[in-house]
């Protein structure tokens, strides 16, 4: 049952954070200059038309009262309604919520798969040529701005070679597979760099760690030393870095959704903010962050299953 | 105390330590930035002027980078974008360094309920996406240059906090700093005469990959629509420009983003070495 | 990201042509002078192929715009305006052109002799859901159509009361004479809805609504599409006689990006494409299984000025902005040589003048207005709508022109939302934007656009010339329609002249479909009639 005391203790800390985010969610909307509501209108409306959204958003009341009913209706899932959209914001994320998570997941699952081989090669051959040349990719990879990246890859793959459709999320398990291949390898792109860095580290590490140096003078092979412990061990680095760079992931799926035209969360955010949708600002900030954090915890919790020692913290 | 004045031989001797990847990141970035700063000498066109007759043009020997839908020199854009997009990664690194540095420095050193606060502050800071808090700041304030320096400035010290305040949290058990304590120095005085020297390099080798991530953010938003105003030449606006040209004029897009990727690459490799002189350290981005 | 595209301005386009009818129908009673025609289609005299058009299949259609809901008491955006016009009728319906009228749920009805008195018998015809439609629906959202919430409630204020005479009539009393009724009852905020779905949830009905329509909602996702199928109890028959639509489906997709709505109708993913990029029409003509439609919509493309911002006030600095505009070059470069260069401040309706003398661009004449108007270097500031690339590029090009003629200008940039707010507060100097008619009378926007008195001070403008005035006033009073004509084009000749704004373009709206598609057309009110479309594949 420790799972249930590690999970709960780790939410008990995240407390404070949370409603620091709730507090930067909530004045969202308190900070705009001006009347949120005749913006969001367009000042077409009547004064009539904009009381009575103020008086549906609650927004009538003293700031302590409408920021404790935010909280607390947020627990409970409900993230208000937008203005523009006319439907509950927490419906409108949710509806989003699946293409961001399958390009989120899509493009980790590649920088995994580009990254371990490339790093594997490069902790092999420390310091050759193969080593350099990965490591000089990373940084080239590294300075390209994703939505540059996505271009180029449209051209190419998209309005050249026709192999992969430009936009859209598409339709089914495999339609999906096919329209966000493009976008999952435009942020594998910029991920797997950092992958590679800290798996290249760790092998090195776990190379010469002494039970690996038991295992190679018991005569086991390399490459069996390599599968058995040395990629075991450099897993955890690797639950780190996409735990530790979640926020940088979702940042660039913005961008990349913006490329790509994909319906997630990020297109829905730019949307959003071109629209001055300022309940949709609102519950997106909240639901990022949240995302944030609950993959951190994830993280901490598969960290801990890795390795049992964590656990007894 | 660290050594303010450097003999010839002691730089002939520092000189000597650089790697090869410090080498090459400051040659380049050097290149980049009298590329910037020489711009109307090293080419014939004004980076605002439009030519309708001359409006997308391919690459050739008169216009390197091809023209753009309003005929202007894409090759002049990119080189006086230099100064735009610089300047702009320059100073949204190292203002929040500087807040940064010294706020997390102090909270270390001081602890207490100022430490507690900035923690709390940090970390939610830190729980949303980077870009995600920035563009929300903007839905705010508003799109433009001056609202993306506020922006980054309000949220991009934190990072610099955190990596300072644990670098004090080293120091600060250090003899010298217990010694000036006993002295009874004011904190202050302490911080900036004594730790402080002790505690920016961290911050210094993350600044490098930080200003990378910074010319990437202000491109990002421009290609959002959400950055430097037109017709200020910006890599990121000129990529968005050639979007809706893509299937007639490839070029515009896909070359001033090079742009993008040879600054990032010299930064990236400045950093680098930057980190091996320095002592090797684990720092991650945003 | 909002849409590049050449007409990429999302939520504006409806707010300005309702502003229009709005306006319109405040001030001067006027909407639309059009007689109610017979419905179109089934009156050819032709003799029926054997054969008879092709039935069946599903219409895939690329849009831009996204419908936000298919309420029609909600919206004022085109992405779900245009959407609704496929599912919802009103009591009367804009013909196919978008220049007439014609029956809708109404049948017929009949105008007293004050007309005061309209009086509507309903079509025998069933709501989506079975239901048959009552004048207790016709009730319920004429009413909820004229709440003060609704996007056009104002445009039924001059309604005094609407009741039921029989399940089948209804009457309705106007407080005075108000000629443009039948057109603000077209509008698709004036659908009629089933009571009853309507009632049991409003946002479950933004989803899904229960009208009379040629089309049925069948899947609502938002942020990627729509399906309809094709309603089987619809009322108008085709050419072969059989009730329309042709087609069992259509799936309208939204696809914001231009280059994949483009590639989508070259890969043959899609069957048609709404809004083709200026810049890529051409790519598209040269391929023989496309066709290109050009149509031409109530639009015309301008700077807004305001006359009260300093130093815009001097009719010489105006008059210097139009000659240094170079209209030419904003026509290739821009437009990619569709439309034409306007010579009004106004869209082409009826009552257009094409005499009128149009402004030259001459830079050595605005250099000398410049000085003439005591300019002392006061910046300029341009606004363009944030992600608007072609906005942006018009801007461009007038900041050189101006420039050069010796004004400071400064280009900035704010969402559609906030910059259509600043306009209509006066929050601005010069805004890069258009306006559009959903009806083909000059009255409105000669009236909208050009009369201070109004309420939205000549479109935000500020524009005073009293004589423009009394020229509209007598205009409106004409019977004879020679002498309107020739008002009017004295009213264009001098609101131009005035240096009113700097106009750019009549714009055409650009769509593409594959030719095995039949019977598209783009009304002129810029929506497309589905329910006519056969694809013949």
């Amino acid at each position: 049952m420790w799972v249930f005391r590690f999970v709960g203790l780790r939410l008990v800390q995240a407390v404070p954070v949370l409603l620091g985010i709730s507090l930067v969610a909530f004045l969202a909307i308190h900070l705009v200059p001006g009347d949120p509501v005749r913006i969001m209108l367009q000042g077409r409306a009547s004064d009539a038309a904009v009381a009575e959204i103020y008086a549906r958003l609650g927004m009538d009341r003293p700031l302590l009262v409408q920021y404790a009913r935010f909280v607390g209706r947020a627990v409970t899932g409900d993230l208000g309604t937008s203005i523009i959209q006319r439907a509950p914001v927490a419906t409108i994320v949710g509806e989003r919520l699946v293409p961001s998570s399958f390009l989120l997941v899509y493009a980790t699952l590649l920088s995994v798969l580009i990254a371990v081989p490339l790093a594997v090669w490069a902790a092999a051959r420390r310091n050759r040529l193969a080593d350099h040349l990965i490591r000089l990719g990373g940084t080239v990879s590294f300075a390209m701005p994703s939505f540059w990246i996505g271009l180029i890859l449209i051209l190419g793959f998209g309005l050249t070679l026709k192999w992969f459709p430009i936009a859209g999320f598409g339709r089914g398990f495999g339609g999906h597979l096919h329209h966000l291949f493009l976008p999952a390898l435009t942020i594998a792109l910029f991920l797997a760099p950092l992958l590679i860095q800290s798996l290249r580290a760790a092998m090195l590490d776990a190379m010469t760690a002494e039970h690996v140096e038991v295992a190679r003078a018991k005569g086991l092979s390399e490459s069996r030393i390599l599968f058995k412990y040395v990629l075991r061990a450099a897993s955890i680095p690797v639950v780190t870095i996409l735990a530790v760079n979640i926020g940088w992931l979702v940042s660039g799926s913005v961008i990349v959704e913006s490329v790509f035209s994909v319906a997630g969360l990020g297109m829905l955010l730019v949307h959003a903010v071109s629209t001055r949708d300022y309940p949709v600002i609102q519950g997106l900030t909240l639901v990022f962050a949240v995302m944030v954090i609950g993959t951190n915890l994830l993280a901490d919790l598969a960290y801990a299953l890795i390795d049992k020692r964590v656990r007894a913290e | 105390m660290t050594t303010t004045t450097l003999a010839p031989s002691a730089l002939r001797a520092e000189v000597a330590r650089w790697s090869p990847s410090l080498w090459i990141g400051i040659g380049l970035l050097a290149f980049i930035v009298l590329a910037g700063l020489f711009a109307p000498w090293l080419t014939p066109y004004d980076p605002l002027r439009q030519d309708y007759g001359a409006a997308l043009r391919a690459p050739d020997a008169a216009h390197w980078f091809g023209t753009d839908s309003l005929g202007r020199d894409l090759f002049t854009r990119s080189l006086y974008a230099i100064r735009t997009d610089l300047v702009i990664g320059f100073w949204t690194t190292y203002v929040p360094m500087l807040i940064g540095v010294l706020l997390g420095a102090y909270a270390g050193l001081k602890g207490g309920w100022f430490d507690a606060v900035l923690m709390r502050v940090i970390d939610t800071a830190l729980a949303f996406p980077f870009l995600v808090l920035i563009i929300v700041i903007l839905a705010i304030l508003g799109p433009g240059t001056q609202n993306i320096y506020i922006a980054v400035f309000l949220v991009g010290w934190t990072m610099y906090a955190r990596l300072a305040r644990a670098e004090m949290l080293v120091e600060s058990g250090k003899d010298y700093i217990l010694a000036a304590r006993t002295l009874g120095f004011p904190t202050a005085r302490i911080l900036l005469r004594h730790a402080l020297p002790n505690v920016i390099n961290s911050s210094i080798v993350f600044s490098m990959s930080d200003f990378v991530l910074n010319i990437l953010l202000v491109s990002g938003l421009s290609f959002l629509g959400l950055g430097v105003p037109a017709p200020t030449p910006e890599w990121g606006a000129m990529v968005a420009e050639g979007k809706d040209f893509m299937q007639q004029a490839w070029w515009i897009s896909t070359l001033p983003g090079l742009m993008i990727v040879l600054t990032g690459v010299a930064l990236a490799l400045l950093g680098d070495g930057l980190t091996h002189r320095l002592g090797d350290r684990h720092v991650t981005g945003h | 990201m909002s849409t590049n595209d050449g007409l990429g301005f999302k939520a504006s386009v409806a707010v300005r042509s309702l502003a229009v009818c709005a306006a319109g129908a405040l001030l001067l009673s006027a909407c639309s002078k059009e007689e109610p025609k017979a419905p179109q289609g089934g009156a050819e005299p032709k003799a029926a192929a054997p054969a008879g058009p092709k039935r069946g299949g599903t219409f895939v259609f690329a849009r831009p715009e996204e419908p936000a809901t298919l309420d029609p008491f909600v919206p004022n955006d085109n992405g779900s305006i245009y959407a609704i016009e496929q599912v919802c009728d009103s009591l009367v319906e804009p013909d196919t052109t978008g220049e007439g009228l014609r029956p809708g749920v109404a049948e017929s009805w009949e105008i007293s002799e004050d007309k005061l008195t309209y009086t509507f018998k309903l079509r025998d015809t069933k709501f989506s859901n079975g239901d048959p439609v009552t004048a207790e629906d016709v009730l319920f959202s004429l009413k909820k159509a004229s709440a003060d919430s609704a996007p056009l409630g104002f445009l039924y204020a001059p309604i005094k009361s609407i009741e039921a005479v029989d399940p089948k009539t209804v009457k309705m009393t106007l407080k005075q004479a108000y000629t443009p009724v039948l057109s603000a009852l077209s509008a698709y905020s004036a659908a009629v809805v089933s009571k009853k779905a309507y009632e049991a949830g409003a946002d479950a009905f933004g989803q899904k609504p229960v009208c009379t329509g040629p089309f049925v909602v069948e899947e609502y996702s938002r942020g990627t599409r729509v399906v309809l199928a094709k309603n089987p109890d619809y009322w108008e028959k085709g050419k072969d006689g059989q009730s329309i639509p042709y087609v069992d489906k259509v799936e309208m997709r939204y696809v914001a990006d231009s280059n994949a709505r483009v590639l989508g109708l070259k890969n043959g993913d899609f069957d048609a494409i709404a809004i083709v990029p200026f810049n890529q029409a051409e790519s598209l003509k040269s391929m023989p299984e496309v066709k290109l439609e050009e149509a031409p919509i109530f639009r015309l493309d301008y700077v807004y000025l305001n006359h009260k911002a300093k130093p815009l006030d001097k009719k010489e600095l105006r008059l210097a902005m139009n000659l240094a505009a170079d209209r030419e070059a904003i026509m290739k470069v821009v437009f990619f040589g569709y439309g034409k260069i306007p010579n009004s401040y106004m869209p082409r309706v009826n009552f257009h003048s094409d005499a009128v003398e149009m402004i030259p661009y001459d830079l050595e004449k605005a250099k000398e207005m410049v000085k003439a108007s005591g300019y002392k270097g006061q910046p300029i500031k341009l606004m363009v709508d944030t992600g608007n690339a072609p906005s942006k590029q018009v801007a461009t090009i007038l900041q050189q022109g101006w420039t050069e003629a010796g004004m400071k200008v400064e280009i900035v940039e704010f969402d559609v939302g906030t910059a259509f707010d600043m306009t209509t507060k006066g929050n601005f100097m010069a805004y890069v934007s258009y306006i559009t008619s959903d009806i083909n009378d000059t009255d409105e926007l000669a009236t909208l656009q050009a009369d201070v008195r109004g309420s939205t001070k000549a479109f935000f403008s500020n524009y005073r010339n009293d004589e423009v005035g009394k020229m509209l006033d007598a205009a409106r009073k004409e019977p004879d329609a020679g002498k309107r004509a020739e008002l009017y084009a004295k009213v264009q000749d001098v609101v131009y002249h005035d240096g009113y704004s700097v106009p750019l373009n009549f714009s055409p709206s650009l769509n593409a479909y594959h030719s095995y598609v039949d019977g598209w057309q783009t009304a002129k009110n810029g929506w497309w009639w589905l329910k006519d479309v056969i694809r013949n594949k």
